[in-house]
């Protein structure tokens, strides 16, 4: 929160009202979802007003660059995208715009409407001072807004996640991108699927039913945060679950 | 003049969104009676409140002929719309203004048919 300043130290009720409004944080919204932008720039003028001030919203990162630079408000609230990329861009120029400045920059909160436990734990890096789901209230938010300009330190992070995700994210399954999570079948399949084959091979080669494959599949992918065959097997070589050794073994054992 | 009250059933995902929409509609149009509810229980809210108006993610053809108009939104890098009130319309990176349009256009029937 920017300080407040007093000439002469005494409160008139022009200067009482003045210094309220000085009081009140400084927010910029950067969302790419017009009508939430919108609603939600309206909806926090409207019914946090006293305490909260929105000085620009927008919904591209490089604008958001520029706006912090130009109103330095307290707090970014900021949308992340799945690939992060422009999240980190974006927090990278902002931080280095205020290097030199005696200004720290403004507390960062981040919104997210991800669950899966390795995208919330790489959210989790991006050094924030709250991250916040879409599933959480308004006033949940409101509360980040509050907690994050007491917290000069940056001492606290406020985290308003549903709850599976969080117990995911923390508790190691996510940690490694959820390779921990699966069972031992279910890394067999995986493996097996990095080869390239089908359902029915797998089905054949582990002698189980085509169907059993299928639904080891689909228990898969929620677990790591994929959506498809080909991303669960690119997870699967990122986080060294099974190495590219290990597909060329079994495929030597078969040939 | 006839005058009608819009009752709005505000149940798209995630809970913020239905707070920062069901807000909106009730400081702009105050004569509306919005209902949040989540698309679990989107389906029990309209058989109670029978509502002219829904918004959400995915409205059923059962829903659909119950309500006056309905607005389906759609997210991905933004948010599209699309409206159904006897012919449907998309809309791309849908505003505030629409969201309010369309309740203004579902009072208009509103009061045609009354």
């Amino acid at each position: 929160m920017k300080p407040s300043s007093s000439d002469d130290g005494s409160v008139g009720e022009t200067d009482g009202r003045e210094q309220r409004r000085r009081r009140r944080v400084e927010v910029l919204l950067a969302d790419d979802h017009t009508m939430f932008r919108e609603g939600l720039a309206g909806m926090l003028a409207s019914s946090y007003g006293d305490e909260v001030e929105v000085v620009g919203k927008t919904n591209t990162g490089q604008q958001a660059v520029a706006l912090a630079q130009e109103n330095n408000p307290d707090v970014l609230i900021m949308q992340v995208d799945k690939t992060l990329k422009q999240a980190k861009n974006t927090l990278k120029q902002i931080r280095e715009g205020r290097e030199g400045s005696s200004s720290s920059g403004p507390k960062v909160i981040i919104l997210t409407m991800f669950e899966d436990p390795q995208l919330l734990r790489k959210i989790m890096e991006l050094g924030a001072s709250a991250y916040i789901h879409k599933s959480a209230s308004v006033e949940e938010l409101f509360s980040a807004v509050r907690s994050a300009t007491l917290d000069a330190g940056g001492e606290h992070v406020v985290v308003a996640m549903p709850q599976g995700a969080l117990e995911l994210s923390v508790d190691g399954s996510g940690e490694d991108g959820g390779g921990r999570a699966l069972s031992k079948r279910e890394l067999e399949i995986l493996l097996l699927t990095a080869r390239g084959m089908r359902n029915h091979n797998i089905a054949s080669q582990l002698d189980i039913t085509e169907g059993t494959v299928k639904r080891h599949l689909a228990n898969i992918y929620p677990k790591i945060g994929a959506s498809s065959r080909g991303e669960a097997v690119r997870l699967a070589l990122e986080n060294e679950w099974f190495t590219i050794r290990e597909i060329e073994a079994a495929i030597d054992d078969e040939v | 003049m006839v005058v009608v009250v819009v009752r709005v059933l505000v149940a798209i995902e995630p809970q913020m969104y239905r707070e920062v929409l069901a807000f909106h509609i009730r400081q702009q149009r105050p004569r509306s009676e919005v209902v949040l509810a989540s698309p679990q229980t989107l389906q029990a809210e309209a058989e109670r409140m029978k509502p002219h108006m829904i918004v959400a993610d995915e409205v059923s053809a059962e829903l659909k002929e119950m309500v006056v108009l309905w607005m389906q939104v759609r997210k991905d890098d933004r948010l599209d719309a699309t409206i159904g009130d006897g012919g449907d319309a998309t809309i791309d990176d849908v505003t505030l203004q629409d969201l309010l349009a369309a309740v203004d256009k579902t009072e208009e029937e509103l009061v045609h048919e009354a």
